[in-house]
């Protein structure tokens, strides 16, 4: 070989490899950039942990004392079995004033009320369990009605709220724990429909003290607001927060206790809704985020199929999607919404339910789930509730997914009589509901579909599935809903 | 039939010529240039050589002179013998010319219209060897060749060139040039006759000329010391006068007589300054013959001023060139002095003394000398003025540069197998630790400056070891090229920048394995050497790797990506010819790297036989998504510095010789491209996780092609120099031109960081960040680190890529964390804790590190903590789970969460103390003694071969110049 030969060979070899690592890399980057992202999984914060964890906690706020008009009661429910044993820690304003140990029986629940440990207007609760597979919820009501809702099994620096009101005859209340040992800094942000962006100074800086809980009453200073999202944000330290809203009045209102949310997520399902003649279902979809948000929007009905909505979001806003302004959802027939975020941007999605009925636990505010996942608990219907009025299962993939809901009894999860294991459709509710009344009529004995309100029930799916369980005495269906929680 | 070229009369000049001298005769005879009548002029031998010259040339005339004269004297003989030549050939008696070396000269002088005409010079013995392609002098009349000793001839001098003079065993001289300047000087008996001739010749405006077509071979048996010098060569002066005596004087009598009025009285007093410093120095140093030596020159000269007065007239008269267009061809400043400063700084002042050896470098390369000095000195200033405020300051802890323990405390943990690692485990001591230790107890204790010489030295002797690779090019331009582009790219410094010891590890040492790996090879222009030789290689090469992997493991790679590139390189440009070449190539890492092994054995034992092994060699995996891209590799730019458009240009200067390169030049850029290609390759699936658990860094990888690019753009430089003439001009001289404009843009990034006085380096680090925890504690405590592998300070373990974490005893991290291991004591059990908190399996971590003493978490976000505004170290982000995991534990309070990193204290009940016992002093003394002794050994195998060089009696200076022979 001469040397022009090998000039020529080696140029060639030089630039092949040179060009052909580039576009290798180029490929690589690429398809790292726009590798598929895995579908949303439901977001720690409702998750329990493994039962055979070294040890878990819980933190539970919205809630009052004794003297504060909603008094709370914390729901352990306990998914293993063997009994765990923990510490339940209420911290108040001033910061921790009790602790109680506590045994949650096996395969059982254990309720818990703070107002019997320490005094105050406002309490929030830590609790520390010596293991996993324990869900812990708590309830609240008051003469307006009642609501429930999961404790967060996390602390952030950030929560957000969709939806909010503060309009006449409302009252919204933000509270505010943390469980850490030093002192947080918070600034409420809020963002109205009407107002735009709020940051009244008297919720700015707000002090959050170690151990404790501080509460802000939105009324104060941003009344009148139909809907507002709100935004909490930790300058300094991580806690928990949770809004209360009350509605109307005893006659025609309602109660709702909602944990916020600490991450925007991609994905929000509400198993079951009903656009009821007469009453009004919202959902408020807010983007926390600097970009704009494209929300698609999936409908999934018991018969027949719905186009998809699309929803555009603007950054660091809200949009409503009002039900009955949608013709293709009927009226007075359940169904499924799935809030999809195109891209990488996250949003939160509340919903809210006004019934037509005047009575208490005519309105409520429910957050959805942040994604689905193949079993799932709920606990029974707590106190004041009276029963189930539904369970709902929507299957969130594209493939037909089997549903076998069993109940926690002592002997273990047992397959509730009579429901068997059901199929459920891409996108479909199936709403299986309870006997009215079962809770009541007391109906004992064996897991039959009188179980569902009355035992904590675990759902098991083939596929991602979301669930939803309605509580009695409602005025409409979505007022009051059981909070659910991922298992492992 | 009648010829057409010019009558040349050759003078053949015999003393007592020796066996070598029927040869000389034979090749004389074998002459094509059909008009040739030969003179031999026997000045005194012994033996009647006229039959010998009948045997083999019996049309020759033969002359015997009675006595010896000396060389010039007797050819002088010639003046009055000769009418009707166009051209006298004088020849000594034991050269042997081409065939056509005749014909070739007398080509040359008409087409160069040149007056004399000087062959290439080879070795007798040796053909492959040159002696002399045309002389210089300095302006003192010190000869300077123009070739290296033993240089081999690759074509490199095969231009025609004018020369200051021409050596005088094979001169071709114009009769009536010779006529006019009335022969040789007869007061020169011999060494120098020819440089006066052609000094004299140059005044009277004639060109002389080295036409290295015209090869001749020349036993200089008389310069070799194969024939002593005879009694009669400097009559009444005995035989005490040697041949340095002679060449001195000689010297000085030729400059005397040549320069005009204002010359001289410019030129003498600094040839007499320069001459009396050279004498108390010989005298300082108990070298009484050297000085001697000088002072029998000047005796000499003096004694002979009325000659001299007489000679300077004849020269004046037959003046046709001022001193100031003669002096063109001269070399500038002094060629003895340098020499002298040269050889001192290489070889300390004993050494010089002993084994001067005048070969200066030829006139162009001479004629930049200056420059490239200043270019020596620009860089080390550059280099120097970019480290001022680390040789100053403190360095910041970040990365791998932690703080380094006392030299006690290092021997003491190499000597007793202990290591605090991981809260205390016994093993094979690290051998590092005894290097740094016995380094350490050198340098007085200071680590502070231990740690700068072990840091920031790495790139001094990084660019050492490319001027060592790059020799191989002879070429001083090529060279100061390579150099100067393997310290402007960017990588040594984006190392520091970065915090990454092993990068400058690798720096420092990948040219040094080139060298060996080059020389090894015996690929030309390397001599392909003995099964012995390369048994040498082959240790030295061991040794070399045992040392770099020694501080860093993952420098074990080193060798067989720079041996991948080298053979696959050979294979493109060689073919099946460098099968041969790429089995050297194979054995010598092979064997180089069992070598290494041996020599760090047990600790490389226990590390290869541990689960880790490729963690402890290649360290975690950072995150696959921080992987550099390919463009960044290119620029070997992994940091600050390097992250500039500016980067690019080393890689157009570097494709200058696949552009231009011929011979051994361009099969050599093939193997160099190859070879950073090979290296551009696995940094490129290092980065991207493709080479499993072998992680081996970035950094680590990038040396060789950094090393690969550098000596690439030196090879443009010895094409530039060599090959480039043979092209036409065309667009390859401006190819030439974008590569110096490439180096010149190349090196701006660096240039620009040298600004700032510490190559980008953060100005803190974390032992701010963590020096209050030893305040708020009690010792000792446990600091768990946990981030990507690439900001932890000190040494990790992974959990997963982009996640690893280290402990630390008391705060920060020390040097003795980098060399993880066989044992990560009890390390591994804080991390399942962690992994417990992670997996959403506990809320309570900080009760479970309390087991094993960990006061604080710490999670690095970035390379050092930022001061917004300020600094902006390195980010790279743990996973997101991390600090949402430690958010929720109810037992780790939040104490810092700015500035790019976060503390979480441990508020448990009941910690534990964190450290293990520490065994007893010499618990297991087998271990570091057995390493003690294996590189007892290697070092004594290398020392024999290097104690028997320097045993072996040194070549006298008056041998080397060979300014004539016979």
């Amino acid at each position: 070989m001469n040397d022009a030969a090998r000039r020529a060979a080696a140029i060639t070899m030089v630039v092949a490899a040179l060009t052909g690592a580039g576009i290798v890399d180029h490929l690589v980057t690429e398809r790292r950039a726009g590798a598929v992202t895995p579908p949303a999984t439901a977001i720690p914060a409702i998750r329990v942990s493994q039962p055979a964890a070294e040890s878990s906690g819980w933190y539970c706020v919205g809630g009052t004392g004794a003297s504060g008009g909603a008094p709370a009661t914390i729901v352990l429910t306990n998914t293993t079995d063997r009994m765990v044993t923990g510490m339940v820690t209420v911290a108040t304003v001033g910061g921790v004033t009790g602790t109680r140990p506590v045994t949650v029986p096996a395969e059982g629940q254990l309720s818990v009320v703070p107002a019997q440990i320490a005094s105050g207007t406002w309490l929030a609760a830590k609790v520390v369990l010596d293991g996993g597979g324990v869900a812990v919820s708590q309830s609240v009501a008051d003469p307006l009605g009642w609501s429930a809702a999961p404790c967060s099994a996390e602390t952030a620096p950030q929560w957000w709220f969709a939806d909010g009101s503060t309009a006449p005859g409302n009252a919204l209340q933000l509270s505010l724990f943390n469980p850490g040992s030093t002192d947080a800094v918070v600034d409420v942000t809020l963002l109205t429909s009407d107002a735009g962006r709020l940051q009244p100074p008297a919720y700015q800086g707000v002090s959050v003290p170690a151990g404790g809980v501080a509460s802000v009453n939105l009324v104060d200073h941003a009344s009148g607001h139909a809907s507002m999202a709100t935004e909490v944000t930790a300058l300094r330290g991580s806690i928990v927060a949770a809004q209360l809203q009350g509605f109307g009045q005893a006659a025609f209102g309602g109660l709702s206790l909602n944990i916020g949310a600490p991450s925007p997520s991609r994905q929000w399902a509400f198993a079951q809704s009903t656009s009821v003649s007469g009453g009004s279902v919202v959902f408020h979809v807010f983007n926390p985020s600097t970009k704009a948000a494209r929300v698609r929007v999936d409908l999934g009905l018991e018969q027949g199929t719905a186009d998809p909505l699309s929803l555009t979001v603007p950054a660091r806003s809200t949009t409503a999607l009002v039900t009955a302004q949608q013709s293709r959802i009927p009226a007075n027939m359940p169904f499924a919404v799935t809030f999809s975020s195109e891209g990488k941007v996250g949003v939160v999605v509340e919903r809210q339910v006004v019934s037509p009925r005047a009575a208490a636990s005519a309105a409520g505010e429910s957050s959805g789930l942040p994604g689905g996942a193949r079993r799932w608990l709920v606990p029974a219907v707590p106190p004041p509730g009276t029963g189930a009025a539904s369970l709902a299962v929507a299957d969130l993939g594209a493939k037909p997914v089997t549903v076998t809901v069993s109940a926690l009894t002592v002997a273990g999860p047992e397959p509730i009589a009579g429901l068997g294991s059901r199929v459920v459709g891409p996108r479909q509710p199936l709403v299986l509901a309870a006997p009215a009344g079962a809770l009541s009529a007391g109906a004992s004995g064996g897991a039959s579909a009188a179980s569902i309100g009355r035992a904590a029930l675990v759902v098991t799916a083939s596929g991602p599935v979301a669930i939803e369980l309605d509580g009695y005495p409602v005025g409409s269906p979505g007022v009051t809903v059981v909070p659910a929680f991922a298992l492992s | 039939m009648e010829t057409m070229v010019p009558p040349v009369v050759l003078v053949l000049v015999t003393c007592d010529p020796g066996p070598a001298f029927d040869e000389t005769l034979c090749a004389l005879a074998a002459q094509d240039y059909p008009e040739l009548s030969v003179l031999v002029l026997d000045a005194g031998s012994a033996l009647d050589p006229t039959h010998r010259v009948a045997a083999a040339l019996p049309g020759a005339y033969v002359r015997r002179l009675g006595e010896n004269r000396g060389f010039g004297s007797s050819a002088n003989e010639a003046l009055s013998m000769v009418e009707g030549a166009a051209y006298l050939l004088l020849c000594h008696d034991d050269v042997a010319p081409d065939p056509n070396a005749l014909h070739l000269l007398v080509e040359e002088a008409y087409r160069s219209n040149a007056g004399i005409v000087a062959p290439k010079v080879v070795s007798w013995d040796d053909p492959d060897r040159l002696l002399h392609v045309g002389m210089v002098v300095d302006k003192g009349g010190a000869v300077v060749d123009r070739v290296q000793t033993g240089e081999i001839d690759h074509g490199q001098h095969d231009s025609v060139r004018d020369v200051f003079f021409a050596p005088g065993g094979f001169m071709l001289v114009r009769a009536d040039l010779f006529t006019e300047l009335g022969g040789f000087d007869s007061l020169v008996f011999g060494m120098g006759e020819d440089l006066d001739l052609c000094w004299r010749a140059q005044l009277a405006g004639a060109r002389v000329v080295v036409a290295p077509a015209a090869r001749v071979r020349h036993l200089e048996q008389l310069a070799s010391g194969r024939r002593p010098v005879p009694a009669c060569i400097s009559p009444g002066e005995g035989t005490g006068v040697t041949l340095q005596g002679l060449q001195r004087r000689h010297e000085l009598h030729a400059a005397l007589k040549a320069y005009g009025p204002l010359h001289l009285v410019r030129v003498v007093p600094q040839i007499v300054v320069l001459a009396w410093a050279e004498v108390i120095v010989a005298i300082a140093t108990g070298n009484r013959q050297r000085a001697t030596t000088v002072l029998h020159a000047w005796r000499w000269n003096l004694a002979r001023l009325g000659n001299l007065r007489t000679q300077r007239a004849a020269v004046a008269s037959s003046r046709r060139l001022s001193d100031a267009e003669v002096r063109r061809l001269q070399v500038h400043g002094s060629a003895r002095l340098t020499a002298y400063i040269r050889r001192t700084v290489a070889h300390g002042l004993s050494a010089h003394l002993d084994a001067e050896v005048m070969r200066p470098d030829p006139p162009k390369r001479r004629e930049s000398d200056a420059m490239r000095v200043a270019a020596w000195v620009a860089v080390a200033i550059v280099v120097l003025f970019g480290s001022w405020q680390l040789l100053t300051g403190a360095f910041p802890v970040m990365g791998q540069i932690v703080p380094i323990p006392t030299w006690s405390t290092m021997l003491h943990d190499f000597v007793s197998g202990w290591t605090p690692v991981g809260g205390g485990a016994v093993q094979p001591g690290p051998p590092a630790l005894g290097f740094l230790g016995v380094a350490g107890m050198v340098l007085f204790g200071s680590v502070g400056l231990l740690q700068k010489v072990v840091v920031l030295g790495c790139i001094p002797v990084g660019a050492l070891g490319m001027a060592r690779a790059a020799s191989s090019l002879r070429s001083r331009r090529a060279t100061l090229a390579a150099v100067v582009v393997y310290l402007a790219v960017p990588l040594a410094y984006d190392s520091l920048a970065t915090g990454r010891w092993d990068g400058l590890l690798a720096y420092a040492a990948g040219p040094w394995l080139l060298v060996c790996l080059n020389r090894a090879s015996g690929l030309e222009p390397f001599a392909p050497g003995t099964a012995s030789a390369l048994s040498r290689r082959v240790l030295i090469l061991g040794v070399v790797q045992a040392l770099g992997a020694s501080m860093a493991p993952s420098l074990l790679v080193l060798a067989p990506v720079f041996g991948l590139g080298l053979a696959v390189g050979t294979g493109l440009a060689d073919g099946r010819n460098g099968w041969r070449a790429v089995k050297r190539i194979v054995v010598t890492v092979a064997g180089s790297s069992a070598v290494a092994l041996a020599l760090l054995a047990p600790w490389s034992i226990a590390l290869l036989a541990g689960r880790g092994r490729w963690i402890a060699l290649g360290g975690p995996v950072p995150s696959p998504g921080s992987a550099p891209g390919w463009g960044t590799l290119l620029r070997l730019g992994i940091g600050p510095i390097g992250d500039t458009p500016l980067a690019w240009a080393f890689l157009v200067a570097a494709a200058l010789p696949l552009v231009i390169g011929g011979r051994w030049r361009l099969k050599w850029a093939i193997r160099m491209w190859s070879v950073a290609i090979v290296a551009l390759l696995a940094a490129w699936s290092a980065g991207h996780g493709w080479l499993g658990s072998l992680a081996v860094p970035v950094p680590v990888l990038l040396a060789p092609a950094a090393a690969g690019l550098a000596l690439a753009v030196g090879l443009g430089v010895s094409a530039f120099e060599s090959d480039l003439s043979a092209y036409r001009f065309g667009w390859r001289q401006g190819a030439a031109l974008v590569a110096v404009v490439a180096v010149i843009v190349g090196s701006l990034p660096v240039l620009t960081a040298a600004v700032g006085g510490r190559w980008g380096v953060a100005p803190s680090g974390y032992e701010e960040a963590v020096s209050w925890m030893s305040h708020a504690s009690p010792s000792p405590f446990g600091v768990l680190w946990l981030g990507d592998p690439r900001v932890i300070p000190g040494g990790s373990w992974p959990i997963q890529p982009g996640l690893s974490y280290g402990v630390s005893e008391d705060g920060l991290p020390g040097v003795t964390g980098l060399w993880p291991g066989s044992s990560s004591g009890q390390a591994p059990v804080l991390a399942a804790d962690v992994g417990l908190a992670r997996g959403d399996q506990t809320v309570r971590l900080g009760r479970l590190l309390a087991r094993n003493g960990v006061r604080y978490v710490v999670v690095a976000e970035s390379l050092t903590p930022a001061v917004p505004g300020y600094d902006s170290p390195v980010v790279s982000d743990p996973p997101a789970d991390l600090l949402v995991a430690l958010q929720r534990q109810t037992d780790l309070r939040h104490v810092i969460g700015q500035g790019g990193y976060d503390v979480y204290a441990n508020t448990a009940p009941g910690i534990r103390s964190f450290v293990s016992p520490t065994p007893p002093l010499g618990a297991r003394w087998i271990e570091p003694a057995a390493e003690v002794a294996a590189w007892v050994v290697a070092l004594g195998l290398l020392w024999a071969p290097l104690r028997r060089r320097r045993d072996r009696p040194a070549v006298p200076l008056e041998l080397v110049p060979e300014l004539s022979a016979a």
